[in-house]
């Protein structure tokens, strides 16, 4: 059993490599194509695309025990017969005599701590920044005419923060920048990221994300980090209807940022967000939207796909694993 | 205020601050019957918080006799400032991550020129939209 064990977390970690290494190729072939996809679904699909390695890894290790799976149910469905003597046997009745080698578990612990350390990272991290957020979400009061929390600073800045019930800050800096119907729209979009628990997703998506190459990790939480706030700019404009306010509020508060009434160093980090997001909110560009008949054509594909790769996948992962083990 | 960056405080820590900055008396009995009894704290508790908060050079201590008076020594707007600064430094160095989603990054700074592009753009916009509607 503990041999089994070994090979299906080999097995999930090959396949893990193999999704990261192929969407080092293709994900900079993908992302024009991304692009074009509204803020929403884009914000869907590169969150899948983040999960990808370790939950296709998975799914895929998964599916090499079906062939083994399916002998248990159709006992002269015996694929084993035509292996020759010494090689690995992927499955749970025919055991291999290089079951539960020194290399695999070396492997396996390598990986495995490999992973703790760097999720702890991130862990650490998040708890750092969510203890300090924390703290300045204690100096606020909250406003039941807004219906938000108001911190005591003259700096201009609006933030959702938490995991588990998220809040949302203004600055009275803020406050006193724009107008009711600027300030609505702010107030909009901040709602739009508590609602759709976009910090409870970024911790996930930044720890399944590990098992990325760190290249196109960064590009992905970047890309994803871009598209919610699209998708949160889109939702804020269908809320106070009309998208151009919010344009007109994202330039409002980097205008009082240079006011030096309103404090904060201007930090010069880059500022396409900025750019893009008001070019997009003033365009009416065409973007492809999801849609059921999206998502039943995917699961009808993905089910063939996935009976048509399974004795494919069982023979690739004991031929990959049987070459680190022997 | 000394520290490079404000230091964390617990819940109990932050409301025996808010007492000291509201003028409070700052020794550890008066402190306890202020906020301790109402959260049935002990004596002792209050005590160690106010050590803490001491230690951590919030507090400034005197000896009066056999008791310790403590009093803040910043402000509650310059102990805010520091936090602020601190979560602004903390999204700048991308340490934070995830943990807030900001209307837009403390980072980001558009340049003159291109803020006014932005804003003739959106102004046309709204001339063009305003044509519609008359």
């Amino acid at each position: 059993m503990l041999g089994v064990v070994q090979m299906g977390l080999l097995a999930w970690l090959l396949f893990a490599a193999l999704v990261s290494a192929t969407l080092v190729t293709l994900y900079p072939l993908l992302r024009s194509r991304i692009a074009t996809l509204s803020p929403e679904f884009r914000a869907t699909v590169l969150r899948w695309l983040a999960m990808l390695p370790a939950v296709g890894g998975l799914c895929l290790a998964l599916l090499c025990f079906a062939p083994a799976a399916a002998r248990g149910i159709f006992p002269d469905l015996d694929h084993c017969t035509y292996h020759g003597d010494g090689h690995l046997h992927f499955c749970m009745t025919h055991l291999s005599d290089n079951m539960g080698a020194m290399v695999g578990w070396l492997v396996v612990v390598g990986a495995g701590l490999f992973f703790v350390v760097s999720a702890s990272q991130v862990l650490i991290r998040f708890r750092y920044s969510h203890r300090l957020v924390q703290q300045l979400a204690c100096t606020a009061s909250f406003d039941s005419k807004i219906g938000a929390w108001l911190v005591d600073s003259n700096a201009a800045f609006a933030m959702t923060t938490g995991v588990v019930g998220p809040k949302t800050l203004l600055s009275r800096g803020l406050t006193r920048a724009l107008s009711p119907r600027l300030l609505a729209a702010v107030i909009a979009h901040e709602r739009a990221h508590e609602i759709r628990n976009d910090s409870f997703w970024k911790l996930v998506i930044g720890v399944l994300s590990l098992a990325h190459l760190p290249v196109t990790r960064r590009a992905i939480l970047g890309d994803i980090e871009f598209a919610c706030e699209q998708a949160c700019d889109e939702e804020a404009g269908a809320q106070v209807g009309d998208r151009v306010c919010v344009a007109e509020a994202l330039l409002a508060v980097q205008r009082s940022r240079r006011d030096p009434r309103f404090g904060l160093a201007a930090l010069s980090f880059g500022a396409q967000g900025v750019v893009c997001r008001v070019e997009s909110l003033v365009s009416s560009r065409n973007t492809v939207t999801w849609s059921p008949r999206i998502t039943r054509r995917l699961l009808c594909v993905g089910a063939l796909v996935l009976c048509a790769l399974a004795d494919p996948m069982h023979h690739l992962a004991e031929t990959l694993i049987g070459l680190l083990v022997s | 205020m000394s520290p490079t960056r404000a230091p964390f405080l617990g819940d109990l820590e932050l409301a025996v601050m808010n007492h000291l900055w509201a003028g409070g008396k700052g020794e550890a009995k008066d402190v306890h019957r202020a906020i301790g009894r109402r959260r049935r704290i002990t004596l002792n508790t209050i005590g160690s918080t106010l050590k803490r908060l001491f230690e951590k050079g919030l507090l400034r201590r005197d000896k009066v006799s056999h008791a310790h008076i403590y009093s803040a020594r910043v402000t509650r707007t310059e102990f805010h400032q520091q936090v602020l600064r601190d979560v602004v430094h903390t999204v700048m160095d991308g340490e934070s991550g995830a943990m807030l989603a900001a209307f837009v990054a403390v980072a980001e700074q558009v340049g003159p020129k291109e803020l006014k592009r932005l804003e003739n753009l959106v102004a046309k916009r709204l001339r063009a939209h305003n044509k519609e509607d008359s």
